[in-house]
């Protein structure tokens, strides 16, 4: 669609003024400002890319937009494949050695956001189901073991299934009553999920102490030895990673997401084949939440303190960003996303106040020229062109 | 082996099917035809159980089976090829075949069926590995007939198997069907192409606003004065 020039600038403008008054009551006068040309900024960005198309062109080769990573690693020889992913566990694992502690701690916050991100991406990305208060399920995992360790002294490595297998279990209540409801009306009853987890935690005094959280949680140790160093977490995050990404991998090819990929494409004939949609879907949910859990028990393992406050709407936000980013349904894509946005903070601290913005703007870029994510699978990116 | 007695089907306020009473005996091939709305499409979907009956019974060898879900219908061999092929266009060709399998778990009988599906269908084999999206729309029934194969069908319903395809085509598909039937399979066949579908039928029902009003020999219905006006033309 294209518009007169005069007609654009006039839109670009009312756009900006709406913007500006929406966030005046929020912001104040100069953060609105802020905003409003952060919106301006895009807008213009955006047209721009539909008046020329020449120029946008030229935009998504900068972005690598037609040479299609994805497809050209699945081309490859088996063995290839295989080792590029060996060798990239190896550089990272390589290089924790020579990380400063700051560093290290960065990355192990990054690698826990890879474990929530790959398993939100197991009913976002592989199930196409939309959940938004995922991080209600990493709550449940990040309790479990902070409420079992503080009271009955119950160990780490006994907690990450305890703790996974209690958030499963949640996945599965939430999931009963409302796999039936399909898109939209099935985000929102997850971010009332989301929300409800959070609110009990936080007044729920006698088991969860409420906003003050839990403090002393002892950290993992291994065979005697206790996790005390950045060092430690570091590398029991990244063997984590590994084994889901693993997971995950093979889950993607096996029977299993063959028949979600057929869901997610046509739920009748998929029934017709003898596809047993409601469970599946039962069943994402449940792997998904499993891997939430998880992922709480490490968290609240390295945090040695949690609080109701971890476990914010802006945190299920944050990890679905990194799944739509990186690519849904593709694990490196995935993990790609994960890493990006974990770091992104770290980088922008300078400008800590205009963080949201430039991640907000990022996110319209994306959806604007790269709706199938960085990294996407490669049937994503057939199901994106198809729908062009 | 099945049969369908005063089947009721609603959509919301109109009712599709007004007391449907329909048998296929073992070995046969059963042709049912009918106009756009009639309620064709809609008695597979009951049978298949992805529409829920609002009475009435449908009995797989004497064993009811309209209460049950889709995927046990399919456990017990009866598949459905449905209208407009829908095939998975993002899968490979072989992961839709693989697909029509999905409740088998004999790993080396699934390969072998999968070696007599592109026995029947030769482009298959040289397009497995293609996105079957790729496919033209020849292929892609051949591909929709094939995924069903795979899942050992003893009942195979068609919706309409040889719409919008090119003559040659049409001619293909049915010899196609032919032999699937002399494998032992019972066919029951809805079709829009009424003079082909009743040459291979054993036995033929005339669908139209929700129940049967015509139930013959396929000789038969071809002579009917009221078949040859509405469902033939002027041949």
């Amino acid at each position: 669609m294209r518009s007169a020039p005069l007609g654009t600038a006039y839109r670009v403008a009312a756009w900006t003024a709406v913007f500006y008054l929406m966030t005046l009551p929020l912001l104040g006068p100069l953060r609105a400002l802020w905003v409003a040309v952060a919106a301006f900024a895009i807008q213009a960005v955006v047209l721009f890319g539909k008046i020329s198309p020449a120029h946008r062109e030229r935009f998504l080769s900068v972005v690598g937009g037609r040479t299609h990573l994805a497809s050209w690693l699945d081309s490859r020889p088996a063995w290839f494949r295989t080792a590029v992913p060996v060798a990239i566990l190896a550089i990272v694992a390589l290089s924790g050695l020579g990380m400063s502690p700051y560093t290290l701690d960065v990355a192990t916050n990054a690698g826990i956001y890879v474990l929530l991100a790959l398993g939100l991406n197991i009913v976002v990305g592989m199930a196409g189901l939309l959940v938004l208060g995922y991080i209600a399920f990493s709550a449940v995992g990040a309790y479990t073991y902070a409420i079992l360790n503080t009271q009955m002294h119950l160990s780490f490595w006994l907690a990450l299934p305890i703790g996974g297998a209690l958030a499963a279990c949640f996945g599965l209540l939430l999931g009963l009553p409302t796999l039936r409801l399909r898109g939209d009306y099935l985000a929102i009853v997850t971010l009332g999920f989301g929300e409800i987890t959070r609110i009990t935690l936080n007044n729920w005094n006698s088991v969860t102490n409420g906003p003050n959280g839990i403090l002393g949680i002892s950290p993992p140790s291994f065979f005697g030895f206790p996790f005390t160093q950045p060092k430690h977490y570091f590398y029991l995050v990244l063997v984590m990673v590994a084994l889901t990404a693993f997971f995950s991998r093979r889950l993607e090819r096996s029977r299993l997401g063959r028949a979600w990929v057929a869901m997610r494409e046509d739920e009748t004939a998929a029934e017709s084949m003898g596809v047993p949609t409601l469970k599946l879907k039962l069943l994402a949910f449940t792997l998904s939440a499993f891997c939430g859990g998880v992922a709480g028990v490490v968290f609240a393992s390295k945090q040695l303190f949690i609080s109701p406050e971890s476990f914010n709407f802006l945190e299920s936000v944050m990890v679905l960003c990194m799944v739509v980013l990186g690519g849904m349904g593709s694990v490196p894509g995935v993990i790609l996303g994960a890493v990006l946005l974990s770091f992104l903070p770290e980088v922008l601290r300078g400008a800590a106040e205009y963080r949201l913005i430039v991640f907000g703007a990022a996110m319209v870029l994306l959806m604007q020229y790269r709706p199938q994510g960085i990294w996407p699978s490669s049937r994503r990116f057939e199901e994106f062109r198809q729908e062009k | 082996m099945l049969r369908l007695e005063g089947v009721r089907c609603s959509y919301g306020a109109i009712e599709a099917l007004k007391g449907v009473d329909l048998e296929v005996p073992k070995g046969t091939i059963v042709t049912l035809i009918g106009s756009n709305g009639a309620g064709k499409s809609t008695t597979l979907m009951a049978i298949s159980g992805l529409r829920p009956l609002s009475s009435g019974s449908i009995t797989l060898d004497g064993e009811p089976i309209h209460d049950l879900p889709p995927e046990a219908i399919v456990a017990r061999g009866v598949i459905q090829v449905a209208e407009g092929r829908r095939i998975f266009t993002r899968m490979s060709v072989r992961e839709n075949l693989l697909m029509g399998a999905f409740l088998r778990r004999d790993r080396a009988a699934i390969e072998k069926d999968m070696h007599h599906v592109m026995d029947l269908f030769p482009v298959l084999r040289e397009r497995l590995e293609q996105n079957a999206g790729t496919l033209s729309g020849g292929e892609q029934q051949m591909l929709a007939i094939g995924r069903a194969l795979m899942a050992r069908p003893r009942l195979l319903l068609l919706d309409e198997p040889s719409l919008g395809l090119a003559p040659s085509l049409v001619k293909a598909i049915f010899t196609i069907l032919e032999e699937i039937h002399g494998e032992g399979v019972t066919l029951l066949l809805v079709e829009q192409n009424v003079h082909r579908a009743l040459k291979i039928a054993h036995d033929g029902y005339v669908l139209a606003t929700g129940t049967v009003v015509l139930h013959d020999t396929p000789e038969r219905l071809l002579q009917n004065e009221e078949v040859k006006r509405a469902y033939l033309g002027d041949e």
